[in-house]
């Protein structure tokens, strides 16, 4: 190894010890390196040799947009873009983390931080003491128990302008089904099919937005823009620089100022099939209003007539409520399923308009039936009735960490003629 | 990271019975894919077809069902025990033949020589009608083309890739298919599940709205011919070991003197009919 790739490793031990000479720093990593051992690790050994902890040592300044998220112990040197801490459940009970955004002049990038280290928004930082991860496909600084912070006095990023910044991440093309939560820096095009104004409350202060629905071919997604928006519904617009805000697993496309918006004129999109979804194209994201058509595959535990606390409305076990102990519950009937079309498959629960549509029974007149019964009949009766069958749902599908979940608002059987597809399929096989 | 639910996969019994290769898993819990030669990866599947009989092998207090479900194809063989109670339940009632619909999943068993076999574990079954199971067979047939038409551009191709394959328009669930199927089996002939679909759609059509399945109304075409019968049946004998003969040898020498896997199953199921041979376990045929 040429003696100049060297040197910066050399210095980065120096750091990390104590009075060493650095001739023989030099003759001790090439001994490591002639056995054969990686420059990183033999770093590593030097630094324990010596009584030093390899992690204290700083692999010197770096820049955001440099970062692979492999990177342990380095400096930076950034100016904080917003800060906010919120409470996460883990093994050992509630713990604060800390995230937020940080920029230099080279890009923005995510942080977090579970020892507490609130930074104060628009000031200048040397944060020494960094890592980085990767977080949901993109490279997260870390600060953790190590990290120490400096405010230096003359603010060497005064002149920083953040608008002009790349967000974390790359900007990425994508179609609207592919969005998810996590993205950082996408590039849309879509149609606006529908758009109002709201004033909501940020930062303690009333702010204009935008809340709107767009689609292309593949999905229909809500926006929210943060700031002017001169377009109209019907319009196709080109967002580049959007990033993805997420509400009960939906994604949902956010801009602001810094995205750069274009109106383009002479695309059409046909956004006609952008309501049918494969569920294939909702393992990863919900959706609002769109279709599915699957087979009804499997009833679920829980589904049929049950009781509710009338408390809090949750499904009662056994009499008891897991909130509110022992209740006289209030009947109600729901069918928990299973849908597959054969690309993907997703829960979905049938409320009970559509429980007492499909078993032409309303809940007074089931409670009446099987309200002392162990409810199997009743199971059975709608395992007859929905096994196997064809169904289009219409509605939300929300999305955790169980899988997606449809709530759908109707349901109708699909039955579909099928002839003619047969034989024209068929027809295409001639040449088989 | 919690696992998705697998897809029930839609797939016809020759594809699924002509596999010979599986994905089993290493780690606790996570699951086992059969992989088919059109390179689906199924751990869960979902079909339909005539439930032409069912044996109970187990005790009156620990039933243990034994059953065949045939769609215009091949035939599915299911394993019922006691951790399937609803599949158990409907076999103890339903007598054959009748039109059902089963969600299972893969059960495999590979023979001291390497021989692979397929068959289901059901979770469900339940009873279908005429329309429904000709839906199925629709869309088992769109899926199943799509399959084909991945790989066969995959063959097409020198250096395959989702990326090429996307360019021609096929979905990423083909494109998958038919590089895993690339992968695994080599390149192979693919003519048999392209007329497996043909043969089912035709049934749907002949059929017109009522039940009428290969196996179960006509055993043998007439157009197949009794020296092609004696044929097999002579292939039986020559094959025959102590205890029988081993379906896939069987078919290997069938292959050799260009009959087809689907007829080799329409001949087997006639002469199983008609008492000429049996088959003492999955997979071996015996003539009497």
């Amino acid at each position: 190894m040429d003696e100049d790739s060297l040197a910066p490793v050399i210095q980065e031990i120096k750091g990390a010890l104590q009075d060493m000479d650095e001739e023989k720093l030099r003759e001790e990593l090439n001994k490591y390196l002639m056995y054969g051992i990686n420059l990183r690790e033999a770093r590593n050994a030097i630094i324990r040799k010596y009584g030093g902890r390899p992690n204290t040592a700083s692999i010197g300044t770096l820049d955001l947009k440099d970062l692979t998220g492999a990177e342990n112990n380095f400096d930076v040197i950034v100016r904080c873009m917003g800060c906010s801490e919120r409470m996460l459940k883990t093994q050992n009970g509630e713990k604060p983390l800390v995230i937020g955004l940080l920029a230099d002049r080279t890009m923005i990038r995510r942080f977090s931080s579970w020892e507490g280290h609130m930074l104060e928004k628009g000031r200048t930082y040397v944060i020494h003491g960094a890592s980085a991860r990767p977080f949901r496909g993109e490279v997260e600084i870390s600060l953790g128990p190590y990290a120490t912070f400096e405010e230096p006095e003359e603010d060497p990023l005064a002149d920083l302008d953040v608008g002009g910044l790349p967000r974390y991440g790359p900007l990425v093309q994508v179609k609207l089904k592919d969005i998810h939560h996590g993205m950082g820096n996408v590039e849309v095009v879509g149609k606006i099919i529908g758009m109002e104004e709201k004033t909501i409350t940020a930062n303690d202060s009333p702010k204009r937005i935008i809340d709107g629905m767009m689609a292309d071919e593949t999905k229909r997604l809500r926006f929210t823009c943060w700031s002017e928006l001169p377009y109209n519904v019907g319009d196709v617009i080109r967002v580049k620089g959007a990033y993805v805000k997420d509400w009960r697993g939906i994604p949902q496309v956010n801009f602001d100022e810094r995205a750069e918006i274009d109106l383009l004129e002479d695309v059409e999109i046909d956004i006609e099939g952008s309501r049918r979804l494969n569920a294939e194209d909702l393992q990863f994201a919900g959706a609002t209003d769109v279709e599915v058509r699957g087979v009804l595959i499997e009833i679920r535990e829980g589904s049929g007539l049950i009781f509710r606390c009338p408390v809090c409305n949750r499904a009662l076990t056994s009499g008891t409520c897991a909130v509110h102990s022992e209740q006289e519950g209030v009947p109600d009937l729901r069918v928990k399923v299973v849908i597959d079309d054969g690309t993907g498959s997703l829960f979905a629960v049938l409320n009970t308009e559509i429980t007492e549509e499909l078993l032409c029974m309303d809940v007074p007149e089931c409670v009446r039936k099987y309200g002392t019964t162990d409810g199997r009949e009743l199971i059975e009766q709608l395992n007859k009735r929905l096994l196997g069958r064809t169904f289009v749902l219409r509605g939300n599908v929300i999305k955790d960490d169980f899988g997606s979940t449809m709530l759908p608002g109707s349901i109708s059987e699909d039955e579909f003629p099928y002839m003619d597809e047969v034989k024209s399929i068929l027809e295409t096989m001639e040449g088989y | 990271m919690v696992r998705g639910r697998e897809t029930a996969q839609r797939l016809f019994a020759v594809e699924y019975n002509s596999s010979r290769f599986e994905d089993r898993a290493i780690e606790e819990n996570a699951p086992n894919y059969v992989i088919t030669p059109l390179g689906s990866h199924v751990n869960r599947l979902f079909f339909m077809g005539v439930l032409m009989n069912k044996t109970n092998t187990g005790t009156g207090d620990l039933p243990n069902f034994k059953a065949e479900v045939r769609d215009p194809t091949g035939t599915f063989y299911l394993y019922a025990g006691q951790y399937q109670p609803q599949p158990l339940a409907v076999l103890s009632h339903l007598e054959p033949p009748a039109l059902v619909g089963v969600v299972g999943k893969v059960r495999t068993f590979t023979k001291e020589d390497g021989t692979f076999y397929s068959s289901v574990k059901p979770e469900s079954i339940f009873k279908v009608d005429v329309p429904q199971r000709d839906r199925w067979v629709l869309e088992t047939s769109r899926f199943t083309l799509e399959r084909i038409k991945a790989y066969e551009d995959v063959l097409e191709m020198e250096e395959p890739s989702l990326e090429l394959l996307a360019e021609k328009g096929h979905p990423t669930r083909a494109g998958e298919c038919a590089l895993d199927a690339l992968r695994h089996y080599g390149r192979s002939e693919v003519k048999a599940y392209a007329d497996a679909v043909k043969i089912a759609l035709m049934a749907v059509v002949e059929g017109n709205g009522r039940p009428v399945e290969i196996g179960n109304a006509e055993p043998v075409k007439e157009d197949i011919g009794e020296d092609v019968k004696a044929t097999v049946l002579s292939i039986i004998k020559e094959l025959s070991g102590e205890r029988g003969a081993l379906y896939r040898d069987i078919m290997k020498e069938c292959e050799a003197r260009s009959i087809d896997k689907i007829t080799l199953e329409e001949i087997i199921q006639a002469l199983l009919d008609e008492g000429q041979v049996y088959e003492p376990t999955i997979g071996l045929i015996k003539s009497i």
